[in-house]
């Protein structure tokens, strides 16, 4: 990025989201936007999480809970279709997990070190009682 | 649905909040939030009422304290609309911490000062102790001596803190009671002339412009602070007083009342002089007249914008 002296940004403490103008935020997908340096979207805050959610594709029936929940915008779905986790923007608070209406669920939170693919070999079955 | 002019007398029987809450009607603020205190609730309450009576197209927000007040209307700022308000000593002080966000994220609010003791002792009138509180928070501040001038400094004020190289908030002081509850003649601008003159608001990185996305209120840590904070004071003392220059004398122009950053009276040949601010200055001009009489060569300095003090 090119270095601006001190007197050369725009006043007030104001950042701007995109590069120049967009003209369908709701339409563009995150990957196509051109987002800032400066932007919250081009920095990552994964090293706030102690604890991370991991996805089980075998059980979703994307009902999108996680989706509407998620306090920082880091479910990615498309076409409706639950596909991951933005794991630079998640911190790891738990809320898809206890949204997750599936048994068993297809989120649950395991620490940050855990090994993706041995946990989901591993995965809790289906808990007879609360079915 | 269209909004009615109130059709004006030359001359109007006006007192100091009456004539402050005309000037916000002429000058169609889109947000007031408030919150009322003595003695500046008059100012907010009329705004109400002209709102009330179809005068103006605006947002009155009744808020519960004044902290919220000028909150609202940083949020209301940044949104990209014209926003004022008004308060007095403790609703100031409640308010001095948003003042300063208020500054540092260069949002052109006006606030109507009313100047009133800060207790203890509890007290409904007017010292400046409320002005000079917030002397450093960044505002330009301007000292109406009259309900005149509290009508004609809140024109100004807009012209000046909406400017797009100044972007700063400002202050419009007058004396609690002295000025704000003690009805003068004041001849105001008609409704097109005022509006004129202050003209359209025009926004500058507002959130509401959906194309350009802004985040306002950001952190900055030891990398930008002291450029921000330099950027912001280098144009305070720089940028500000050469507008209030030019915007004076357009409005000289407009109403044949001549402001000066600071106002002198009988100081070319003054031996002793009083320097002094608010309803005080008349005073000390009726007294100095009468010290001329009996031989001493008195003059009377009155400051008209406190800050940035004026410097030359
Ligand atoms: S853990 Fe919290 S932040 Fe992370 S994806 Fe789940 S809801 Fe979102
Ligand atoms: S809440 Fe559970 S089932 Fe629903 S979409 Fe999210 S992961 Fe899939």
């Amino acid at each position: 990025m090119a270095k601006k002296g001190w007197d050369e940004f725009e006043i007030g403490a104001m950042l701007r989201t995109f590069e120049g103008k967009i003209d369908d935020i709701a339409g563009t997908r995150q990957e196509d936007r051109d987002y800032t340096q400066n932007s919250s979207y081009t920095a990552s805050v994964s090293d706030w999480r102690l604890i991370k959610p991991v996805f089980n594709k075998d059980y979703c029936i994307d009902c999108q809970f996680c989706w509407v929940y998620c306090p920082d915008v880091s479910i990615i779905s498309r076409d409706k279709k639950l596909i991951g986790i933005d794991m630079d923007h998640c911190k790891g608070c738990g809320i898809c997990v206890e949204v997750c209406p599936t048994n068993p669920k297809s989120l649950l939170m395991f620490p940050e070190q855990a090994d993706e693919e041995t946990e989901i070999a591993s995965w809790p079955k289906k808990d007879e009682e609360e079915a | 649905m269209a909004f009615d002019k109130m059709e004006l007398r030359d001359i109007e029987v006006w007192d100091g909040n009456f004539a402050a809450a005309q000037a916000l009607r002429q000058c169609k603020i889109d947000v007031v939030a408030a919150y009322p205190i003595t003695p500046s609730t008059p100012i907010v309450e009329g705004y109400a009422k002209f709102l009330a009576d179809g005068y103006i197209e605006g947002e009155f927000v009744m808020v519960e304290s004044e902290h919220a007040a000028m909150s609202g209307c940083i949020g209301a700022a940044a949104a990209g609309g014209r926003v004022a308000t008004a308060t007095s000593s403790q609703g100031l002080a409640l308010m001095s911490e948003t003042l300063y966000q208020a500054s540092g994220m260069r949002l052109p609010i006006v606030l109507n000062l009313v100047n009133r003791a800060l207790a203890s002792p509890l007290n409904v009138n007017g010292d400046h102790s409320d002005m000079y509180m917030v002397r450093d928070s960044g505002w330009i501040q301007f000292d109406a001596f009259s309900p005149q001038e509290a009508y004609d400094l809140n024109l100004i004020a807009f012209r000046v803190a909406e400017d797009h190289d100044v972007r700063l908030p400002a202050i419009v002081n007058q004396d609690g009671f002295m000025t704000s509850h003690t009805a003068q003649g004041v001849s105001p601008l008609s409704d097109d002339a005022a509006y004129g003159f202050v003209g359209e608001f025009k926004p500058m990185n507002d959130m509401l412009d959906f194309e350009h996305p802004v985040t306002h209120g950001v952190q900055t840590e030891e990398d930008w602070h002291f450029e921000h904070k330099a950027r912001q004071h280098n144009d305070l003392m720089t940028k500000v007083s050469p507008k209030i220059e030019e915007v004076f004398a357009e409005f000289e122009k407009l109403s044949g009342r001549k402001y000066n950053q600071v106002e002198c009276y009988d100081m070319d040949d003054a031996d002793v002089a009083v320097f002094c601010l608010g309803t005080s200055v008349e005073t000390a001009r009726e007294v100095a007249r009468e010290m001329r009489t009996k031989g001493i060569k008195a003059g009377v300095v009155g400051l008209r914008v406190i800050r940035p003090f004026p410097f030359f």
